[in-house]
């Protein structure tokens, strides 16, 4: 019972955090056709910007000033990112012009650097945002605890996926977003301007980046190579749900989640790096397009 | 040709480097073990970065495929080099020194091949983030698997040990080792380069599909090409092993993938020697001793300064000026101009045919009387066709489609569609957009796959092969939307096709041996005589230049390069101006064979009425009728459904 409780509150705990990252992949990647490579540097400016505002060596400022900061340094970041290392390249030809995988992961290497400046590559730890509400700080669910910090982190990741994807579906700007996903040409010839969309892709997988690291980093503190390896893991799970769905970046995120909850309560967490690193490999040789995914087929 | 037969100035550009480093390892090799050994430990880190680096701007430039995953590829060289050196016990013979070089080279082809082996099907850009994966792997691997590492790997393993000793410095044995892997590399590749193998990559690169079309093997080639690329770095790594005291992941950081990406940028994917230019731009920090000044910072910074490049330098290169500058540099060398390659259109429109763009609007029946009263000079010349004698079908059959299904979902494209080809004849398909005859010809070319009916080619099952395997069996054809490889010249074109279905075998293409030096002169030849036997001049250029005849024209020199028995031809008259439709019909009339049966898909009735034996008439997936000209003509349902 407590293994079973266990693997619930662990996959819960970290799919939200890969969900969260793997719809910032998806977003952008409906869009412009690549694949963000800076998105787990984003998500570590967020949580430098949260450590900078409530850190008790830096500002020391409230919690509620610090998630406001973080969101937008998230947004500013992944912004800056499209202005640096995509717009000047010009038209995405996803046939031919692989450098993008190489200038986005750069303009990541350059963000991280830039933090660099401030901060020291090491993990710095951060109070968590929210420890009580009125005094109330988690319940147990058969024996395994749940902390109300916990409690924030699926709740704003079941807030943000879910008005997400009601806005995908239901909202003029939901239109707008999946006429430009399927054809970028078509939906400019109807008067729809590509670019703003896609800027606007940026900022939601900046917010997403952002929230996940407001969440994260009081957990496990603010590092450089922690931050950008979950950014890597969450593509793993943008592709096993198909890159350019957010359902299926949500569906990958929790479904990765689940395997390393079992990893963890079979005491085999050793593995799971390079298990999942494997998995990465083995989706793409088998099925690229990830499971919501859909095959684009070459005609002659 | 890219990545290739560099101008006479790259090379002895590219020589000069080469001959400056030696020298100045020669000169600057210390005495003494106490000596400064900063300049010879520099350039020795130079070369060590240049080999992978031109593996990957060769894989890059060449094959078309980005990886930021070599750096496993060297790590497996170093475990290779080291660990296995030292574990294994041949019958009491242990491969140490330069066998473990030999080792590593294996292992890293190996590891290579198995990566590709799995992955090389994938469209490039997935490609590039299954070798990013495996790079991730990488430090993951120390935590999980801690006893692999750690464990000393170059004590009393001293390459040249013996030279080393005389020259009284260990670091001489390096630094020459280095030079001669790096020159092993650079051989190797240029081989590659040169041969059948690298122009079908580069035919591979510029557009998969009708590369598979000419009977190439894509995904056994980019697997060679791959693993071809991974031995290479291996060696590198395996060197980098007997340097370093012990085989860490230290060795290889994720970011070091990336530094033989911008290695490799830096000095041009496009040139072979590319790369060691980048690692000598990307090394000189070193050459002064460290701890003083802007080396200090740059060594600080260096993921700054690789991520600034990482980002200045890819839309450099798509810059025209840089491009023009880079042309004038290595003439032969052209930047890459995928930019100009065809989108091919997706067929989830849910229109079998996929009626594209290029394709002639759907009132056509009204199109094609008018186009049939216009063009008279069309007529004139199919009447001097139309009075050759022509040879009576009733050679052998060469291909028979039975009952063939095509379906799209719910969508039939075909429907119980059926013909038999014999040899000597020509036949025109027709039939209004979207009544399947670029489907019937993507399933006689094996792009797409029937799900009902059979078709046999020479008496063979066919059902089930794909496109590399029906043109080597003998069927051949031309794409309505213009599928060129515009890295490669018209005569590359032709001499891919020419030289698929038998390529040069592996070692004489690595090795540059007389057989593949002959059979690239003799393809030249033989591209030469089929350009002149379309009607194409100005076989050496870029086919950018070429209008639209040309292209056309080039299509089908390359489709006659695979010798075929049956010859599809896809709408070869779109996009022509009428005025040339008169060479084309006297073209396909050139083309009749008294072995060999021709497919015309065409919109332009007189170029058919010219042309062929019979016709079918297809209309919504299935056959509408079949007969000679004057049959079609007067059908009552041909007349409705598609003339008007």
């Amino acid at each position: 019972m407590t293994d079973l409780s266990q693997i619930l509150v662990t996959t819960l705990k970290e799919g939200s955090l890969l969900a969260l990252l793997a719809v910032a992949f998806s977003v952008v990647f409906a869009t412009t056709r690549l694949v963000n490579l800076a998105t787990g540097a984003v998500s570590l400016a967020a949580a430098y910007g949260l450590l900078w505002i409530t850190g008790p060596d830096w500002l020391g400022g409230p919690a509620w000033l610090g998630v406001i900061v973080a969101l937008i340094i998230g947004v500013l970041a992944s912004v800056a990112v499209y202005y640096a290392a995509i717009v000047p390249f010009g038209r995405f030809d996803p046939t031919s012009n692989i450098g993008w995988i190489l200038t986005t992961f750069a303009a990541g290497l350059i963000l991280i650097e830039i933090a660099g400046i401030w901060f020291e590559n090491r993990s710095l730890p951060v109070e968590p945002v929210l420890s009580s509400v009125f005094g109330w700080t988690g319940f147990n669910l058969s024996g395994t605890p749940v902390r109300v910090s916990e409690l924030m982190l699926v709740v704003s990741t079941a807030l943000v996926i879910g008005v997400l994807v009601w806005t995908e579906r239901h909202s003029l700007s939901g239109r707008l977003f999946q006429a430009v996903a399927q054809d970028s040409d078509a939906a400019s010839l109807q008067g729809i301007n590509p670019r703003m969309v896609v800027v606007r892709s940026f900022v939601i997988a900046g917010v997403c980046a952002a929230v996940a690291a407001i969440n994260m980093a009081p957990a496990v503190g603010v590092n450089q190579t922690t931050f950008q390896l979950v950014g890597f893991k969450a593509l793993t799970a943008a592709l096993i749900g198909g890159l350019g769905s957010i359902r299926g970046g949500a569906l990958g995120g929790f479904a990765l989640g689940l395997f390393v909850a079992v990893l963890r309560v079979t005491h085999n967490q050793n593995l799971e790096d390079p298990l999942l690193f494997a998995a990465l490999l083995a989706i793409l040789a088998i099925r690229p397009q990830g499971i919501l995914g859909r095959v684009a087929e070459e005609k002659a | 040709m890219q990545s290739a037969l560099p101008s006479k100035k790259g090379l002895i550009v590219a020589a000069c480097l080469f001959v400056g480093i030696v020298l100045i390892g020669e000169t600057q090799a210390p005495t003494s073990l106490t000596s400064d050994r900063t300049i010879i430990s520099a350039v020795t880190s130079m070369l060590i970065l240049a080999t992978p680096a031109i593996a990957v701007g060769a894989l890059t430039g060449r094959g078309g495929i980005l990886s930021l995953g070599h750096s496993f590829f060297f790590l497996v060289g170093a475990f290779g080099a080291t660990l296995w050196a030292q574990d294994i016990n041949l019958f009491g013979w242990h491969p140490v020194g330069l066998w473990s070089f030999v080792l590593a080279a294996i292992f890293g082809a190996i590891a290579g091949a198995i990566v590709a082996l799995a992955t090389a099907r994938l469209r490039p850009f997935f490609l590039t983030l299954a070798t990013f994966a495996l790079a991730l792997l990488i430090p993951s691997l120390e935590v999980s698997f801690p006893s692999l590492f750690g464990r000393g790997a170059s004590t009393g393993n001293v390459v040249f040990k013996d030279l080393a000793v005389a020259r009284g410095n260990p670091f001489l044995g390096e630094y020459y080792m280095a030079a001669i892997i790096f020159a092993i590399a650079a051989f190797v590749l240029g081989g590659y380069l040169r041969s059948e193998r690298g122009r079908a990559m580069g035919a591979i690169r510029d557009d998969s599909l009708s590369a598979e079309g000419v009977g190439i093997r894509v995904t056994v080639r980019r697997t060679e090409f791959f693993a071809l690329t991974c031995s290479l770095t291996a060696m590198a790594g395996a060197l980098a092993a007997h340097r370093a005291a012990e085989t860490s992941v230290q060795l290889v950081a994720v970011q070091q993938s990336f530094e033989f990406v911008i290695a490799a940028f830096l000095g041009g994917i496009n040139h072979l020697f590319g790369g060691l230019f980048g690692a000598v731009l990307l090394r000189a920090k070193d050459l002064s001793s460290a701890g003083t000044g802007p080396s200090q910072w740059l060594g600080d910074h260096t993921f700054a300064v690789l991520g600034l490049m990482g980002l200045a330098i890819p839309p450099l290169l798509t810059n025209p000026r840089v491009k023009q500058w880079f042309r004038s540099m290595f003439a032969k060398n052209r930047a890459p101009e995928s930019d100009t390659v065809e989108t091919p259109p997706t067929a989830k429109s849910g229109e079998p045919d996929g009626a594209s763009a290029t394709e002639a609007p759907p009132e056509l029946g009204a199109l094609a009387q008018e186009e049939l009263a216009s063009v008279s000079a069309a007529k004139k010349a199919a009447v001097a066709v139309k009075d050759a004698p022509r040879p009576e079908p009733q050679g052998r059959v060469l291909l028979e489609a039975k009952d063939i299904g095509l379906h799209f979902g719910g969508l039939a494209a075909l429907d119980g569609v059926s013909l038999t080809l014999r040899a000597g004849e020509v036949v025109g398909l027709i039939g209004p957009n979207g009544s399947g005859k670029s489907s019937f010809i993507n399933v006689m070319a094996g792009i797409y796959h029937h799900q009902h009916g059979h078709l046999t080619l020479n008496g063979e099952d066919v059902d089930k092969a794909g496109p590399a395997f029906r043109s080597r069996a003998g069927i051949a054809r031309t794409y309505q939307n213009v599928r060129s490889w515009p890295g490669l010249t018209p005569r590359e074109h032709i001499m891919v096709a020419a030289g698929a279905k038998a390529p040069v075998d592996l070692a004489s293409s690595l090795l540059t041996l007389p057989t593949s030096v002959s059979t690239t002169k003799k393809l030249s030849a033989r591209a030469q005589e089929l350009a002149d036997s379309v009607g194409l001049d100005r076989i050496d250029g870029t086919v950018d230049n070429y209008s639209m005849p040309s292209l056309r024209r080039l299509e089908i020199a390359r489709a006659l390069a695979v010798e075929p028995s049956v010859l599809l031809l896809d709408e070869p008259a779109a996009g022509m101006h009428p005025d040339d439709l008169p060479q084309l019909v006297e073209l396909v009339g050139r083309l009749r064979n008294p072995d060999r049966a021709i497919v015309l898909v065409e919109h332009h009735m007189d170029v058919i009425e010219a042309t062929v034996d019979r016709i079918i008439v297809l209309d919504q997936g299935q056959l509408l009728a079949s007969g000679d000209m004057e049959t079609i003509k007067n059908d009552p349902a041909v007349r409705e459904a598609y003339l008007g």
